[in-house]
């Protein structure tokens, strides 16, 4: 049941009657119940992981919580007894045994993903160190369950959050199950953190008609972005890479730039579908994209692409790193031979190069992935490090930030950056992505762009790239009112007259259900991010 | 608040409403398998109730073969071809059950070509949908739907824009078909009552046997088809095979006739007795499955008379339908000798009812 299917609307319509018909405080048992069928009808193979998930992170969190809670007391009851050594000597050996419980969950959490995911992969890379010695790692047919990274790393926030004392525990096994399987985002995010999500999912919400139409507008731009734009151009992006010696660097460039679109398309357009659906039960899902291509810099895309992926790093992998003993130990060795610039820059910036390297792996077991991450790392690393040296040439060029050329520039620059990532994203291999990028720089025509079998070879036809370029050319235009509007456009749309409300509702509606691919004869397309 | 309430029901609703009709105009102006095939099913809608004295079911073979109102002209029964493009026997029994609902046939022909299609081509959706969504939206058509479509296809039937609303990228066919439906609806009823005809004589004679066989779905397909004539109490039912170039092998042949006849039902293979009609192959077909005017004009004479033979037709009708009939038979004439002389010339164009004549 594909979050674009009949099947999944329908089941949508029926749990948003029982939501509102039960009582407003049990309400949340009608989503966990949802949660969970919908989990056992797409993949109930594999729905003990998420009860195993939400089990030791239940467990987990009541275990760390407890523990904290006694010892703490302990400490205060020895008060005026114990010197401040033998206090603080206690209380980092609670930290340490609090350490060890936080632990004991990641490492099953992430260990189960992380064999699901990357043992083949690792398997691989061993096998070619123990092949020649005779030995070797079995390959395993390995499936991942539905929405595993999502699941995983949106619980295992919630631990490390319980083991930070943040909020307290959750004290209801049903309540921390559907935190963890919430049905509209369980299959490619938001990924939440529990002090964001937790409040709107157990509180019962009162039936909103503001609510119902930007949530019903919301996931029909979302269809938009998906079945418009993303399906159209799917069979180019998985087509061409595949056999990309055949086709020239024009061909390769051109589905590259197919990809940049396609990926955001059905990217968003899915988070769209996710966060309106949420939005019809009173549940504001947390934003996963502000418009990613009109970035400046390669930092601000990854504060506008993904944004929940980026913001649980950060808290939880970033700052750690940057923050931890042993580069805090390196920052003060590096300040005593290079200066305090180096030693305030080069730390975060080798912390945000294995976040990056990190984000790569999450993608997926495959060296193109790890490619990903390092391109991306390496470039904010070489950025945050040229920081001063930028400066120096604005002021000699006169360039003013808020030049709008400039700015064009920027948002131009940081594509290309970002378009070179893709192709790590769609080249079958590590090495065949540098070929590739190699072939669309020498082997690129501009000849061809005006060669009527360029269309064939893409396998777009003429009348199909028409919709999809008037498509984008829909969603650039709502992007830029967006950019330069605080409220949402759905919101603005909902403030007008009942006429234009309707008007647009049916416009976006029909513009779907006509030109939408999808239906018999068509090979539907899953959402990209699923499989990550 | 109770006003509130109210207007936003009222809103609701008007959207709603809204949905539903351009929902049934996109499906409508979208939909596009056969125009030729539409008309045909649209037409037999349009036919007074209860003013067909024979029915004929079947493929293509049966609008280009047999002509009703020359039938009438000559022996006074009126006949409709609730025929389509390559229809297979599978929804034989939803076109009958369909043909019941609204007209009380004193005999029921039927083409077998229906059942003798490879098992593949018996299921092909595109020939279950020339039927299924040409057909008025009933229980019989929920009925069809259930029984020969796939569960999970179903949904794709019972809203065909599902499958249609791709067809934006041929707006030429859509034209093409809005024409074809003005100029249909043109007259009172169908004045051919199903015609396909293309103007030319057969430059691909093929002789010898045809080596078509009776699948086993072609064959349970064949005695629902005939279970179903019994079920319905009709006693004057006639199955046959009309000309082709290649002759039906004997052994599917007998296997057709054994099956039909131990049925209590007629079979005829009118291949076996073409030249008994006067069917010249040279001259009389406009390719090696389908007879051009001057064959069509030969078969339905004999066809006629074999029926008026063979089954005791009360060819009594309203004052009303006969004179509809008689409008029918003049105009048809005229088709006739046009498509004849175009013959002649070698002219190779294909004429259906609502073609443009251009006389």
């Amino acid at each position: 049941m594909s979050y674009t299917s009949l099947g999944y609307m329908l089941f949508v319509a029926c749990c948003l009657i029982f939501y509102y018909i039960f009582p407003k405080k049990h309400r949340w048992w009608v989503l966990l119940a949802a949660s969970i069928g919908f989990y056992a009808i797409v993949c109930l193979k594999y729905i003990s992981f998420v009860f195993v998930t939400a089990a030791s992170t239940y467990a987990g969190g009541r275990i760390l919580e407890a523990y904290a809670q006694k010892h703490k007391a302990y400490i205060k009851s020895q008060k005026g007894i114990w010197s401040k050594e033998e206090r603080d000597l206690y209380k980092a050996k609670v930290s340490r045994r609090k350490k060890w419980i936080t632990a004991a969950v990641l490492l099953l959490n992430f260990g189960i993903l992380g064999f699901l995911k990357y043992y083949n992969f690792f398997a691989d890379a061993l096998n070619v160190l123990l092949n020649p010695l005779g030995g070797g790692l079995p390959e395993l047919g390995l499936f991942l369950p539905l929405g595993i990274s999502f699941y995983t790393f949106q619980s295992m926030g919630y631990i490390i959050d319980i083991y930070r004392e943040k909020f307290p525990a959750e004290r209801n096994f049903g309540k921390m199950l559907l935190f963890t399987s919430f049905f509209p985002q369980i299959v490619q995010g938001p990924i939440s953190f529990y002090s964001d999500l937790s409040g709107k999912l157990y509180e019962g919400h009162d039936i909103s008609f503001s609510n119902i139409k930007q949530g019903v507008l919301l996931i029909t731009w979302g269809f938009f972005k998906k079945l418009v734009i993303a399906d159209r151009l799917v069979n180019t992006v998985l087509t061409i890479p595949a056999e990309y010696e055949k086709h020239s660097g024009t061909v390769i460039l051109i589905t590259a730039l197919f990809y940049a679109v396609q990926l955001y398309a059905d990217f968003s357009g899915g988070i769209d579908i996710s966060r309106g659906v949420s939005q019809l039960f009173g549940i504001d899902l947390a934003e996963n994209f502000r418009r990613p291509y009109f970035s400046r810099n390669i930092s601000e895309y990854w504060h506008r692409w993904h944004i929940t992926l980026g913001a649980w790093l950060r808290e939880y992998l970033f700052y750690p790193i940057a923050m931890s003993k042993l580069f805090q130990k390196f920052g003060r060795s590096l300040k005593k031979h290079f200066g305090m610039k180096i030693s305030k820059v080069l730390p975060v910036s080798i912390a945000s190069l294995i976040t990056f390297i990190v984000v790569g792996i999450w993608h997926g077991a495959y060296w193109r992935y790890v490619g990903f991450g390092l391109w991306n790392g390496l470039i904010i690393m070489v950025s945050t490090l040229l920081e001063d040296k930028y400066a120096v040439w604005k002021k000699t060029l006169h360039i003013r930030d808020t030049n709008k050329l400039f700015i064009l520039f920027q948002m131009f620059r940081t594509f290309l950056i970002v378009l070179v990532g893709y192709y790590f994203d769609i080249a079958p291999g590590f090495t065949a992505a540098l070929k590739m990028m190699w072939l669309s720089v020498t082997d690129f025509h501009i000849s061809e762009l005006a060669d009527p079998a360029l269309l064939e070879t893409l396998g777009v036809n003429f009348e199909n790239l028409i919709v999809a370029a008037a498509a984008v050319a829909v969603v650039f235009v709502c992007s830029v009112i967006q950019e330069n509007s605080r409220k949402t456009l759905r919101e603005s749309i909902c403030c007008q007259s009942f006429y234009v409300q309707a008007g647009v509702f049916l416009l976006l509606f029909w513009v779907v259900a006509i030109f939408g691919v999808y239906g018999p004869g068509t090979n539907p397309a899953e959402f990209v991010y699923m499989q990550f | 608040m109770k006003t509130v309430y109210l207007k936003r029901a009222f809103k609701l609703a008007a959207v709603g409403i809204a949905m539903v009709v351009l929902y049934f105009f996109f499906a409508d102006l979208l939909k596009f398998n056969n125009s030729n095939s539409e008309m045909h099913v649209r037409n037999f809608y349009r036919e007074p109730e209860n003013s067909i004295d024979v029915g004929l079911i079947g493929a293509s073979e049966m609008y280009a073969d047999y002509s009703a109102p020359l039938a009438y002209q000559k022996y006074g029964f009126t006949s409709y071809n609730l025929c389509l493009a390559g229809t297979t026997g599978g929804v034989y029994r939803s076109m009958i059950s369909e043909m019941l609902s609204r007209q009380a046939p004193q005999l029921l022909v039927i083409e077998v070509n229906g059942f003798l299609y490879r098992e593949d081509e018996l299921q092909d959706e595109a020939k279950l949908r020339q039927w299924i969504d040409n057909m008025e939206k009933n229980v019989r058509w929920a009925d069809v739907i259930e029984n020969r479509v796939e569960p999970g296809d179903r949904i794709n039937y019972y809203f065909d824009l599902l499958k249609y609303h791709s067809n934006w990228e041929n707006p030429k066919d859509l034209l093409t078909r809005q024409c074809d439906i003005d100029r249909n609806y043109s007259s009172e009823v169908s004045l051919c009552k199903s015609m396909g005809i293309r103007t030319q004589t057969n430059n691909e004679v093929t002789t010898g046997e045809n080596k078509n066989k009776l699948t086993s779905l072609g064959e349970s397909y064949l005695r629902e088809t005939i279970d179903y004539c019994r079920e319905q109490g009709l006693t004057n039912v006639l199955f046959f095979r009309a000309p082709h170039n290649k002759k039906l092998n004997k052994k599917t042949n007998q296997q057709l006739e054994d099956i039909i006849t131990k049925s209590g039902y007629d079979y005829v293979n009118f291949e076996y007795i073409s030249e008994d009609i006067g069917i010249d192959i040279k001259q009389d077909y406009f390719n090696k499955e389908h007879l051009n005017a001057f064959g069509c004009e030969k078969f339905t004479d004999y066809l006629g008379g074999y029926i008026t033979e063979n089954y005791d037709i009360d060819t009594s009708h309203t004052e009303k339908v006969d004179s509809l009939w008689a409008e029918c038979v003049d105009y048809t004439v005229r088709v006739f000798d046009t498509l004849k002389e175009r013959t002649l010339k070698e002219e190779g164009r294909y004429y259906r009812e609502f073609s443009d004549m251009k006389w």
